[in-house]
């Protein structure tokens, strides 16, 4: 986990280069007056988030994708040596 | 974080994979689209920036392909390769958590803007920043995105009170939760 930037999280955006191509409005609105998480809930949603999200990446990865890298690093290298 | 592209690319693949299957809610949907964004990086692999972030770059591809494309697909076959029916990785279940396939049921429940601004932050160690930028808003939509995300999934877990929550009552909390909670 890179949480170096964790500080400015909440901080005004850095790199807002197309920041107000897609805007919807002025920053975000209050729609939903939410009541506080509970945190005991907060922590089970993000252990969970966690979980569900692990669960995936340490699945072991289908070789098609390895095997596609190989195929498109081979077509490169060739398409280097021929022209 | 210096070896050569197509060993980043790999590297960045499984989180490309959980990040795609948040998205579209099926393995097999995220496994075509992880496909496609790692055949378009390639491609334009002399775009990317080096020292900017690899994986946000990804996501931004994988993002767009998933919009533009998937959406439909993935609706279709969500419920039909068994995505939730479980884990992936046989590995004991945590104390305090859900069963996994109970929690995914709950995600997948998510406005799909949600659910991806959830994820982005609270799994795949992006900024704040940088999911605003790979979804082209805002850094308070984001930060609204995920509140409002939190607000649902607590207001589904809630149901049975977080005291006694074991893996049957939690089950139970949130399929009730899905239920009574439909779109926005």
């Amino acid at each position: 986990m890179k949480d170096d930037k964790s500080g400015a999280a909440f901080g005004p955006a850095s790199g807002s280069g197309q920041a107000d191509s897609a805007a919807k409005g002025p920053a975000a609105p209050a729609e939903e007056a939410e009541a506080p998480i509970d945190p005991r809930l907060d922590q089970l949603i993000g252990a969970n988030l966690k979980a569900h999200y692990d669960d995936i990446l340490s699945a072991p990865l289908p070789d098609r994708f390895v095997v596609l890298l190989a195929e498109l690093a081979a077509k490169e290298s060739q398409a280097r040596g021929s022209s | 974080m210096s070896g050569s592209f197509k060993d980043d690319l790999i590297a960045e693949l499984p989180n490309l994979r959980a990040f795609a299957a948040s998205l579209s809610g099926s393995l097999q949907t995220a496994d075509d689209l992880v496909q496609d964004t790692a055949v378009k990086a390639w491609s334009n692999q002399d775009k990317f920036q080096p020292g900017t972030s690899l994986r946000a770059w990804l996501f931004t591809i994988l993002r767009n392909t998933y919009f533009s494309l998937y959406r439909k697909r993935g609706r279709e076959v969500q419920d039909v390769d068994g995505f939730y029916s479980g884990r992936l990785a046989a590995r004991g279940d945590q104390e305090g958590h859900l069963d996994l396939a109970d929690f995914r049921a709950a995600l997948a429940t998510l406005p799909e803007e949600q659910r991806e601004a959830l994820v982005m932050i609270g799994a795949s160690g992006l900024s704040y920043e940088e999911a605003a930028e790979i979804a082209g808003v805002p850094v308070g939509t984001i930060k609204s995105r995920v509140n409002r995300a939190r607000a649902r999934l607590a207001a589904m877990l809630a149901i049975d009170g977080v005291e006694d929550f074991g893996p049957t009552r939690a089950a139970a909390a949130v399929t009730l939760g899905a239920a009574s909670l439909t779109a926005d």
